[in-house]
């Protein structure tokens, strides 16, 4: 049949219909932990014993319960790295927590795609390693936490604000050397098209040029007035990245460069 | 000259010549024409690119142009690099009244100015071969090992270059930009050559 009623009166309502709505709801992430709700499933471990404490985790949209205090026994019979992880099958339609461990590296695990077919997706809640005498929790190791959309936001509008912070505005930047009075700087990580230089001169006089206009030429020269006398400025830019700035009047204090801004 | 006048109409103007390229005779097939103007009753100096025809001016008032002629202090070295540029330079335009003045310094004794012409020419490029950096200017060093070679010599200092010292800076025009650290060695020879001129 071509079409199937899912949410209709009378229609029958299949677990793959609910798992692909809430696998789409949680923005097609594979597997994690839903946040926030009970104790997100916090591993402990202890007595030769890994407690999970509850939580709920969705594995391609299939929602699991795991219930206050689990616990898995993990047995002391050298050293070894490990899982636990969570598996569904959706071959037999089960669900259960179990451990997998290998000698000289973590194990891989089984994780196949339960959207677009039937298997077996294992989701580690926990990764350790052992001795023949000790239990050692990795508590370095992040499982996936499927995250409020207000927190995603959140932290979207952090990432977005650090990288205008870094990528846009003002930045000020030292000469690495001022001999004979010209300025040397270094000008690197910015597209120089992009940007508008502010040179200000001890005198308070600013000259503002394009980036675009050293970009073409070696040299520019920018005419400006101070106390009704005309003087020029110099621009030379060697690419990729050197620049070089002084004032036909460099001899004089007041029109050597006191800083340069770079506005992008 | 009448684009000159236009521009600054209130100014008697007292010289025009050809400065650059043109008054070394070392014109590269990107090379602009750059003119000197020297303005009476004009404070300062100006650059005025002339784009619909490559060609360039730059604007000195009467004041201005005597310091950059004579190494003044306050002027950026880069001022100071051509005050030769008149020697034998027939100007395209001058007014009778100046041409005393432009005349002392087309006569004037080189000897007297070369150490201090030489001080600031090393003190400008070294700038930049110390980073490494060849700049298009820098063909001048080929043309002042020349003259400064042919000083030491004969005691006359002029603007003809040979046509090897010519074609050596029209190449170096070409291809300044490829950034050749064997241009830099060169120059860099160039260098310790007028120091120890400037020296001796």
């Amino acid at each position: 049949m071509a079409i199937r009623k899912i949410t209709f009166d009378g229609s029958e309502v299949k677990s793959k219909d609910d798992a692909d709505l809430y696998y789409h709801i949680f923005g097609l992430t594979t597997a994690g932990i839903i946040a926030g709700l009970y104790n997100e499933c916090a591993v402990s471990a202890g007595n030769n014993q890994i407690t999970i404490s509850k939580g709920v985790i969705a594995v391609y949209g299939r929602m699991i319960l795991v219930e206050t205090n689990t616990q898995v026994s993990i047995t002391l019979d050298g050293s070894k790295y490990g899982y636990v992880y969570l598996q569904v099958s959706t071959l037999d339609n089960s669900v259960s927590i179990s451990t997998i461990e290998s000698l000289t590296a973590y194990p891989s695990l089984t994780q196949n795609n339960l959207h677009s077919t039937s298997g077996i997706y294992q989701f580690p809640l926990a990764r350790y390693t052992k001795t023949a005498t000790s239990l050692t929790l990795d508590t370095s190791y992040q499982t996936t936490l499927i995250k409020t959309g207000p927190t995603l936001i959140s932290e979207m509008q952090t990432t977005i604000q650090s990288y205008i912070e870094s990528n846009f505005g003002v930045i000020t930047l030292t000469p690495y050397s001022t001999a004979s009075n010209i300025s040397r700087y270094e000008i690197t990580g910015i597209t120089l098209a992009k940007c508008l230089f502010v040179s200000r001169l001890n005198n308070g006089t600013s000259i503002i040029f394009p980036g675009r206009t050293i970009s073409r030429a070696s040299l520019t020269n920018i005419s400006y007035q101070y106390l009704q006398t005309n003087y020029y400025f110099i621009i030379e830019y060697i690419g990729p990245s050197t620049l070089y700035l002084y004032s036909s009047n460099n001899g004089e204090v007041g029109h050597r460069v006191s800083q340069l801004q770079i506005w992008r | 000259m009448e684009y000159i006048q236009s521009l600054f109409s209130s100014n008697k103007i007292l010289t025009i010549y050809r400065a650059g390229s043109c008054a070394y005779g070392v014109i590269g097939s990107a090379s602009d024409e750059d003119f000197v103007v020297v303005l009476d009753e004009f404070s300062g100096m100006m650059h005025i690119p002339k784009n619909d025809d490559g060609k360039e001016y730059f604007v000195f008032g009467r004041q201005e142009w005597i310091k950059k002629m004579e190494f003044d202090e306050g002027l950026a070295t880069y001022f100071k690099l051509f005050p030769d540029e008149v020697i034998g330079n027939i100007p395209l335009y001058l007014d009778e009244g100046f041409e005393g003045v432009y005349t002392s310094y087309q006569t004037r004794e080189w000897v007297l100015v070369i150490k201090v012409q030489l001080s600031e020419i090393i003190n400008f490029f070294s700038l930049y071969l110390e980073d490494g950096i060849l700049t298009k200017l820098m063909w001048h060093l080929f043309r002042l090992e020349e003259q400064v070679l042919r000083f030491t010599s004969t005691g006359l200092w002029t603007l003809d270059l040979s046509n090897e010292s010519k074609e050596k800076i029209l190449i170096y025009k070409d291809n300044y930009r490829l950034q050749s650290q064997d241009y830099v060695d060169e120059f860099k020879h160039i260098i310790e050559y007028l120091k120890e001129v400037m020296n001796s």
